[in-house]
């Protein structure tokens, strides 16, 4: 769903923050059928990217219910960021008392995965050195 | 000495604000054993090391991290937001946020009610202004002359760029007739250029613009910037505010505004925190002055403040100080307030709170075919300073063009618009990440800060209808930008257009029409690619104007001193001096200014 391993994803010490919040936002019902469709997919598309892509995008992302928390789920791992989910769900499951635009935590932000997809770090944090900025960038053929 | 809970006793001097100007004046007579008690509206926020790093984390969860972000808002000294500014309905005032809007144009830039004032969010860019912008009426028939040359202001530009620290080589500056004296350098090295700005200086090699029948080369130069870097001889650089290893070179953090997460770019704070050693010196924070008071000679005689407990619920108790001399250093905006506030120094004129002006700030952006190294570094390293002066300045304004290193900021405040959005396609996965690393990177913008002239119509004014909670007046901004400046836009953007094309960038990623959320687009149009784009802009932060400094009582509020023409012992300081803009960003000239104005302060308290 990310693009990135499952170590990088360990890596940024989030995964357990989002599996609370991510319920308590959006009930553990559709959460849970997320999660199992999910999980039924990966299955499945194991070892065929093009068929995973399928799935998910079939199952889950153009799916009314399952699609805009599975973007938030995106946003949460790639800017710690939750949004607030669009009115035309809010239309059928009603709008939770947190589901609001916001930043999870500190940590949440500076452990966003955007900046490392784009090869650099996250304003005010995990700053690269003096001068660094003056060397040619890092790009995704030298980084894979 | 200390954060005490009441002054007591004579002062030589009050300064009323405790930004990078009022930090400047008490340093100097401080120097000078003058007892000096400093009254700041806001709060003392950052004296700590971990107090700074709180605002660190808050910027860290702000969903929206403009300007003010990191700092918690106080309804006691509010301050004008970004996310205030809205597109002004003709006859409606905009009476959102702090500052009440009356147009027609929208002011767009913003300050901080705080100690360390808006040095804390600025970006710490600091060139000097060029010697002709001290003459403009004389040179080019435009605006005012000041009364004071670069020359005379020089040696306090020096003076300033050690104090606040600012990492430059002589060599990048001298332009426009800047000259240094024999001898002198910047206390520590030009900070290293960034990759993009080394990218697009190579690229616009030997290209120039015509401007008013005169080719300009266009140029990237180094910045001067008040942020660490590697110290010269004599120099130690200044690190954070209680625990000074950090900060001691500029780390690329890439959030000079609105935050510097380990202070190596200047604040005041640390120009105040080395105040706080001396016996002189006395800081009252949470104490808003409320109004200059008058003897029977004429003469300042004390100024009475509300001293708040609580930020936004009180209780409030008013108090009065009293001092030999006074220093109003709260800001262009507020020293106008607080100046038409007490009905003072108006005696020959009408001029306080007139002239307010601002470099507007408008910008175009492209996507360049290869990677940038976008978002890397400080967000400004370089610039374009090629068009700072020139005799087409006889036709339309002068600006500095800026460069930036945080890929389209401004323009969409990456990267949150471009994850949703391609998330909003269906964009996951692998693809996701690489095409947000293909696409990022290669993001250029470039600005443009442009002159504006100084007008009677745009003002600060107050009115009993609009206070905030703690009863004082909101500022009434009444805001206009003239073809002088609008011509200076339509023909900068000719300076994108070369850059965007000696990049080998397409037409279809080139882009010359800002849509500002909340501003409204202009009858003006440019066209550097033959189609016609509406112009807009937003403020730069930079209020100049509003007490401004001339050669007679007649057409100014103070002399060159920054001395009141009408209460010699009332001083009005900062960027509200300044007779007109230039293009520089201010903030240097105002310390130069004010180190320049103690003297005369130390004069008078002989």
């Amino acid at each position: 769903m990310t693009g990135f391993s499952e170590a990088e994803l360990h890596g940024t010490a989030m995964a357990k923050t989002y599996f609370a919040l991510i319920p308590s936002i959006v009930g553990e019902a559709l959460f849970g059928r997320l999660l199992a469709i999910w999980h039924d997919s990966w299955i499945r598309g194991k070892g065929d990217e093009p068929l995973l892509e399928q799935l998910v995008t079939d199952q889950i992302l153009d799916d009314p219910d399952l699609g805009p928390i599975a973007r938030n789920v995106a946003s949460l791992w790639y800017l710690g960021m939750w949004f607030q989910l669009p009115a035309e769900w809010r239309n059928v499951h009603g709008a939770w008392a947190n589901d609001v635009t916001f930043v999870v935590s500190p940590q949440s932000y500076t452990e966003g995965l955007v900046w490392k997809a784009i090869h650099t770090h996250p304003p005010a944090a995990k700053q690269p050195g003096y001068g660094s900025w003056a060397l040619p960038p890092v790009t995704t053929e030298d980084a894979s | 000495m200390s954060v005490s809970q009441s002054p007591s006793g004579n002062y030589d001097a009050i300064i009323v604000g405790g930004g990078p100007v009022g930090a400047h004046v008490a340093k100097e007579l401080v120097a000078k054993n003058k007892r000096v008690l400093m009254l700041e509206a806001g709060r003392a926020g950052g004296l700590t090391y971990q107090g700074y790093r709180s605002y660190v984390d808050t910027y860290y969860t702000r969903v929206i991290k403009d300007t003010n972000s990191p700092y918690p808002y106080n309804p006691s000294a509010p301050s004008p937001n970004d996310t205030d500014i809205v597109k002004i309905v003709k006859g409606t005032p905009d009476l959102i946020g702090y500052q009440v809007e009356m147009g027609p144009e929208a002011f767009g830039s913003t300050y901080l009610r705080q100690l360390g004032g808006t040095s804390l969010h600025w970006l710490g860019t600091t060139p000097r202004f060029c010697p002709n912008d001290f003459k403009l009426k004389t040179k080019y028939g435009r605006g005012v002359d000041w009364p004071l040359t670069y020359d005379e202001l020089e040696p306090y530009y020096g003076q300033a760029e050690w104090s606040m620290g600012v990492s430059a080589n002589k060599g990048d500056q001298e332009m426009h007739g800047i000259k240094f004296p024999r001898g002198y350098d910047y206390p520590m090295e030009r900070i290293p250029m960034s990759y993009s700005d080394q990218v697009i200086g190579k690229a616009v090699k030997g290209k120039t613009v015509n401007f008013s029948g005169k080719d300009y080369p266009v140029q990237v130069s180094s910045l001067a910037q008040a942020r660490n870097s590697i110290p010269r001889k004599g120099y130690t650089p200044v690190g954070a505010v209680g625990n000074p290893d950090v900060g001691q070179r500029c780390e690329g953090n890439g959030a000079c505004i609105p935050i510097c997460p380990v202070q190596a770019k200047y604040s005041a704070l640390k120009t105040i925190a080395a105040l706080l050693e001396s016996p002189y010196f006395t800081l009252l924070a949470q104490a808003v002055v409320t109004k200059v008071t008058l003897g029977a000679n004429g003469r300042v005689n004390g100024v009475e403040y509300v001293r708040y407990e609580t930020e936004g619920l009180g209780p409030n108790a008013t108090f009065t100080a009293t001092a030999t001399i006074y220093v109003l250093a709260g800001h262009a905006v507020e020293n106008a307030k607080l100046l038409l506030a007490s009905n003072v120094a108006n005696k020959y004129n009408k001029e306080v709170g007139r002239n307010l002006m601002d470099h507007p700030f408008s910008y175009t952006w492209a996507l360049a075919p290869q990677s940038m190294g976008s978002f890397r570094g400080p967000i400004q390293t370089s610039g374009i300073e090629t068009l700072r002066d020139g005799d087409f300045r006889k036709d339309f304004a002068a600006f500095r063009t800026d460069v930036g290193n945080a890929g389209w900021d401004i323009v969409n405040y990456p990267p949150n618009g471009d994850v949703t959005e391609a998330l909003g396609k269906n964009v996951f996965g692998k693809k996701l990440r690489s095409q947000l690393a293909n696409t990022l990177p290669r993001q250029v913008r470039i600005g443009y800060d442009v002159e504006q002239l100084p007008e009677w119509k745009n003002c600060v004014e107050i009115d009993p209808t609009y206070k905030d909670a703690l009863g004082c007046y909101r500022p009434i901004i009444k805001y206009d930008v003239s073809d002088y400046s609008w011509q200076a836009m339509v023909e900068a953007m000719k300076v994108s257009k070369v850059v965007f094309d000696a990049l080998g960038i397409p037409t279809k990623d080139q882009h010359f029409h800002g849509r500002i959320a909340g501003v409204a687009d202009s009858k003006h149009y440019t066209s550097p690619d033959g189609k016609r784009h509406p112009l807009n802009f937003i403020g730069a932060g930079h209020h100049i104007g509003t007490h401004r400094m001339g050669f007679t009582k007649s057409d100014s509020v103070v002399n060159s001193d920054q001395q009141s023409w009408d209460h010699d012992n009332l001083y009005v300081v900062g960027c509200g001096s300044m007779p007109t803009t230039g293009t520089a960003n201010p903030t240097l000239t105002a310390v130069a200014l004010a180190l320049r104005s103690t003297k005369a302060m130390l004069g008078q308290l002989r």
